[in-house]
């Protein structure tokens, strides 16, 4: 009689055992399923390669490359094809609005507090979204961006320091909305 | 007397479920894993980043042997040619003939033929003419 209860007892543990498989089964199911579900967000990596790109395009070596700054004065013309100096084609079919913003002020290093000069490729609205992403940590699922920092000489040796913001938005295509 | 051992055939029907257990949900986890949409999304912005990266006259081999089983199974060996595209500044991985997934980069380059290959993909990032 007792070999009949724990041939019983075990009948009753296996229906639990696969109870338990069966819910697991579920879980892992339901982790994958929202793991793949969710698309890569590749756009501060792709921020990094914007700003290094812009960096490279207004230095070289630390020196500020030929046609950005003739005598003492900085070149509107560089400001005014900035997109183009330096190879961008921000268009995108996938979008209707410009989705990078490329920004890049110059500072004299004797005085940080003041702009000398700016440039700026793509969508400026992003800038402010990233603005407020930095201060608040609010949008990020709508912008990502990055910021740095680099000193760099004219021809007369005076001494800058850029700031390079880089943002990109690309949001349907990198967060679940 | 000794006892002599034996196997239970509830036992033996207890450990073969519980392998096909494991075995589905290998499988399972495996086939997400390896899914088209998923490839498609992964190479596209892999290969647009390297090309936002890249100086002209690169030349660079990306491996996507997994992506092109997947084609070679969904699509056909005749279609390998066809699941790297790029158009203007535009990434495009299909690997089937109904899916395929885009995504731009920003360098202003031109990007010559596309080659295919056993398990990867040879691309030439040119400067604009």
């Amino acid at each position: 009689m007792s070999w009949l209860k724990s041939k019983k007892a075990s009948h009753v543990l296996s229906v639990y055992w696969f109870v338990i498989l069966i819910l697991v089964a579920i879980g892992i199911y339901a982790m994958i399923s929202t793991y793949y579900s969710y698309p890569t967000d590749v756009r501060q990596w792709e921020a990094n390669v914007l700003a290094n790109k812009a960096m490279d395009c207004v230095s070289k070596n630390g020196v500020l490359v030929e046609g950005l700054k003739s005598g003492k004065e900085f070149e509107k013309d560089f400001q005014e094809n900035f997109d183009e100096r330096c190879g961008f084609n921000f268009a995108d079919n996938n979008y209707d609005k410009t989705q990078y913003y490329v920004n890049i002020d110059f500072y004299e290093v004797s005085s940080l507090d003041k702009i000398v000069f700016n440039v700026y490729g793509g969508n400026p609205s992003w800038g402010g979204t990233y603005n407020e992403v930095q201060q608040e940590k609010t949008f990020e699922r709508i912008v990502q961006g990055t910021k740095k920092r680099f000193y760099v000489v004219d021809s007369e040796r005076n001494q800058y320091l850029a700031e390079v913001v880089s943002v990109v938005r690309k949001s349907e295509q990198n967060v679940k909305l | 007397m000794e006892k002599k051992g034996e196997i239970l055939i509830e036992n033996v029907i207890f450990i073969v479920l519980n392998l096909i257990y494991l075995t589905i949900l290998i499988l399972f986890v495996m086939s997400r894993g390896a899914g088209v949409a998923g490839l498609e999304e992964s190479y596209s912005k892999q290969i647009a980043l390297i090309i936002d990266s890249s100086k002209p006259d690169t030349y660079f081999y990306i491996n996507i042997e997994d992506a092109i089983e997947v084609a070679k199974k969904k699509w056909g060996e005749d279609n390998l040619d066809k699941i790297v595209k790029v158009s203007g500044n535009m990434v495009t991985v299909k690997l089937t003939e109904k899916s395929g997934q885009s995504y731009s980069f920003f360098n202003t380059v031109r990007i010559g033929k596309i080659q295919v290959r056993e398990k990867g993909v040879y691309i030439n990032v040119l400067a604009k003419e």
